[in-house]
């Protein structure tokens, strides 16, 4: 699984969320698959944790998603789809 | 019809615009446990359904493929235009004991089409399949208007799907008769996707077929 995350945007993302008590790599540790501490990490990131309410904002636009009850609104408006 | 091993899942009361399961829903079911030794073979962990309606369909592939193969950590994605839909969805993984599927409100795989070049394992779309004079106006009619083919969705969908899957990633397909199952597996394998049929059945009026798609040699 943590093959086909981008590990750093997953730290960041999780950062952001300000979770107590959680030592987040910024980057995946070049020992991950056997390092238990980090693993234990990165199963609360993918498996534990949840956005309920926020925002989700894109990098390269700036374009914010917003999330309610978990679920982000990724619809395009009308003036960003082309005709 | 061979005996099920895995259990119908549950659904709660459902917004008239969400999709109430139906003869087409269980035979995607069936279909999922005629194919669970190719599924299992896959070790699927990355698992996408486009139009999530209830939840059902999600909730019975999460259940069948924890069933075969139990230590493999998986995600169950979910898209849907309708916010019913998706509220509906997490209700259903509720009911069944379930970890909430991660659910995104979009069209098809807009938002994901840079993002999962290559990942998905199983990706299962039971679309909008009536053919229809007029485009759906609103959540209702999208539950099944397609167009004057039925097709619009799927057609939408097809040409971008064989840079989504993985490598041994498969697309499950419910499709009408009417829909025209030849001309769909030819406008497939223009876009590199090797159509078959897994299961088909008389459904009161209509014709199914639960069709099914990898990619090319």
């Amino acid at each position: 699984m943590l093959q086909k995350v981008e590990y750093p945007v997953l730290a960041e993302a999780a950062k952001v969320t300000n979770i107590e008590n959680l030592e987040i790599p910024n980057e995946l540790p070049s020992d991950w698959e056997n390092n238990e501490t980090f693993l234990n990490v990165a199963y609360k990131l993918l498996n534990c944790i949840n956005v309920v309410e926020g925002e989700l904002e894109c990098p390269e636009t700036g374009r914010k998603f917003i999330i309610r009850d978990s679920i982000p609104n990724m619809l395009a408006n009308e003036d960003e789809v082309e005709s | 019809m061979t005996e099920s091993n895995i259990p119908t899942p549950i659904w709660g009361k459902l917004d008239e615009t969400v999709y109430e399961p139906a003869e087409d829903s269980f035979l995607l079911m069936d279909a999922f446990e005629s194919e669970a030794s190719q599924i299992s073979r896959i070790n699927p962990s990355i698992i996408v359904e486009i139009g999530v309606g209830s939840g059902v369909v999600t909730s019975f592939i999460r259940s069948l493929i924890t069933s075969l193969n139990p230590s493999t950590t998986f995600i169950n994605f979910g898209t849907d235009l309708n916010p019913s839909a998706l509220a509906a969805t997490l209700n259903t993984a509720k009911l069944n004991n379930q970890k909430i599927p991660e659910l995104i409100q979009c069209d098809l795989l807009s938002p994901f089409l840079v993002r999962w070049k290559g990942l998905i394992d199983i990706l299962i779309f039971n679309p909008p399949y009536v053919p229809t004079e007029n485009e759906p106006l609103n959540h209702l009619e999208r539950c099944y208007a397609g167009g004057p083919t039925g097709r619009d969705a799927v057609d939408r969908l097809i040409p971008s799907l064989s840079t989504m899957l993985s490598p041994s990633g498969i697309f499950y397909l419910v499709a009408l008769k009417s829909n025209n199952i030849s001309d769909i597996f030819e406008f497939a394998s223009k876009h590199f996707l090797h159509g078959s049929i897994v299961l088909e059945r008389r459904c009161g009026r209509e014709y199914l077929y639960i069709l099914k798609f990898v990619k090319s040699k």
